[in-house]
């Protein structure tokens, strides 16, 4: 495999066209998903059966790129056969790595499938030395991706103490719930993205035009009121806007998506080894437009070149059209 | 698999302005031409959309007089014109140009229902599962037009291109002269005619000839359609 000039880029696909579009647009890694609640982004029509894996990974692996599988949910109890039959199926289409959070998950693949590099999901949401240096030693984790709850300065820290590879989240949606451990969405749901891998279910979501306004509900539940001319968010409970007091807010998080491009260099000097691409269930329009202008600024970084200015589309593709660097700058809610 | 990156643009304006022009009919048999040729060429997509639950999805693209209906579950999926009175689980409506675009895969559904250019109603599960199954694809939808013309694909592929450039030309032609009237003549007392502009005369000429050629093949292929029996448009 290439060896990656500045910082991994490691990019999502939800389906077969979005994982050769990453390819194609320079990513060095790609992660997804097989078809089932075994990933954190089961949404209908989404993901790989195994032949369309087999094929993707063949794919990359001919340009020199790497193939991440997510097998990133936990498994219900007394249904492990789901959880244990994905990861050996990993292991047999050839993935370069699994993507796993729950401990018997990472039992099951240490034991049965020793060479295939084993990475811990941000569902696992292992933010300091202790629980990382636990993982390593215990289960053998190659990398940990990082719980978007840490200052760069935090990341740095971390990278020292601990001595597995670090990837960390640079661009897409957001979340302020504790990463894995979030089922408020199962209150009304009853399906929940640590479980299920899915956090707003799309048959429990519902948009109803009520004069110029639009209404996003999630089951019987009005998430959000989006006026004319307002951006638009996923309707999910930590994204919704709830009347307290008399006075419509977000009461966890506005919507807005992380990008950081402006802040790779110092993400490097962090000691970071790998950038995560959030959106497994986005188009492949919004995968190559990312992996793109990421490709270019980690080209020119790598050049000794300064980064351009941030880019315009990039804010497009942000959801409620805003961005922020999330917890990496100190004042993040 | 196909290797993903940029695509051919299709011509929105002009197909839009087609289906301005075209009467209900015709547009039907096109629509449910191009719906099969699409399933032709595309079986895998064909076999996922097959394979997404019942449901019947409104397109309303909000520039143009008509509406359509896909329908889904129980054998192939099938678009047909969408009377006023329609019944339906879920409805997309947005600019035809952007319907195109996430069609082929050029624009990302979030982003557009993020930015209010995509408005989606009723069974959002049947919506997501649409939208994921044809992004699972590469659609390119001027082929698939072009190729009901058979063996006239690639000139009716190089006409559309020339009419769309002259279409955008002119659009961008009335749009400056629009712009320089209204700065001379505030009141709108005069508006003289514009005159073909030289650089279009190269392509209009090629046009004409492309247009003659394929005029034959249109002619044909109304014939067919007239002869097929009721209820075979797919």
């Amino acid at each position: 495999m290439n060896p990656p000039r500045y910082l991994e880029l490691v990019c999502p696909a939800g389906t077969p066209a979005a994982l050769s579009t990453a390819v194609d647009a320079g990513a060095d890694t790609v992660y997804c998903g097989f078809r089932d609640a075994t990933n954190a982004r089961n949404y209908p029509g989404l993901n790989f059966d195994p032949i369309e894996m087999r094929e993707g990974i063949a794919y990359a692996h001919a340009r020199g790129r790497r193939v991440l599988i997510a097998v990133n949910t936990f498994p219900r109890a007394g249904e492990t056969a789901l959880w244990h039959d994905a990861v050996d199926r990993a292991a047999a289409l050839g993935a370069d790595a699994v993507i796993l959070a729950d401990l018997g998950v990472l039992d099951y693949a240490a034991r049965r499938h020793p060479g295939l590099r084993r990475h811990l999901s941000v569902q696992a949401a292992a933010a300091n030395p202790l629980a990382i240096n636990f993982y390593h030693r215990r289960f053998g984790i190659s990398r940990v991706v990082l719980p978007r709850v840490l200052a760069v300065s935090e990341v740095a820290a971390l990278v020292g103490a601990i001595s597995v590879e670090t990837e960390v989240f640079a661009f897409g949606s957001l979340g302020t719930m504790v990463e894995g451990r979030c089922y408020l969405s199962s209150y009304i749901t009853g399906r929940s993205p640590s479980c299920d891998g899915v956090c707003a279910p799309a048959e429990h979501v519902s948009y109803r035009e009520e004069g110029d306004d639009l209404l996003a509900s999630l089951g019987d539940a009005v998430m959000n009121r989006f006026a004319p001319g307002e951006p638009r968010s996923y309707p999910t409970p930590c994204k919704g806007r709830f009347v307290t007091l008399g006075t419509p807010s977000y009461l966890f998080e506005e919507p807005v998506g992380l990008n950081a491009t402006a802040i790779l260099p110092e993400l490097k000097a962090a000691g970071v080894t790998a950038l995560k691409i959030e959106g497994r269930q986005r188009g492949r329009a919004y995968v190559a437009e990312v992996v793109r202008t990421f490709r270019t600024i980690l080209d020119q970084l790598a050049d000794g070149r300064p980064a351009p200015p941030v880019s315009a589309s990039l804010l497009a593709l942000t959801e409620g059209g805003q961005q922020t660097f999330g917890a990496y700058r100190p004042g993040w809610r | 698999m196909e290797p993903g990156g940029e695509q051919r643009s299709f011509p929105a304006g002009l197909a839009r302005a087609a289906i301005w022009a075209l009467p209900p009919p015709a547009l039907q048999a096109g629509a449910s031409a191009l719906l099969r040729g699409i399933g032709r060429r595309h079986p895998r997509l064909f076999r996922d959309l097959a394979s997404l639950p019942p449901a019947r999805i409104l397109i309303a693209p909000t520039d143009l007089p008509h509406r359509f209906l896909l329908t889904l579950g129980g054998g192939p999926p099938r678009l047909s014109l969408a009377a006023a009175t329609e019944s339906f689980t879920a409805s997309l409506k947005g600019r035809f140009a952007a319907l195109i675009d996430l069609l082929e895969g050029r624009l990302d559904g979030d982003t557009l229902f993020f930015s209010r250019a995509l408005t989606l109603t009723g069974d959002t599960a049947a919506v997501v599962g649409l939208r994921n199954t044809l992004d699972r694809e590469t659609i390119d939808l001027l082929s698939e037009a072009a190729a009901l013309f058979g063996p006239f694909a690639a000139p009716a592929r190089a006409a559309a291109r020339r009419l769309e450039r002259l279409v955008d030309l002119a659009h961008r032609r009335i749009v400056l002269l629009h712009a320089a009237l209204h700065a001379a003549d505030p009141q709108g007392r005069s508006a003289p005619h514009p005159t073909p502009h030289p650089a279009t005369a190269p392509d209009l000429s090629r046009l004409r000839t492309d247009l003659d050629r394929l005029a034959g093949r249109l002619a044909a292929l109304e014939g067919k359609e007239r002869r097929r029996p009721h209820g075979k448009a797919a």
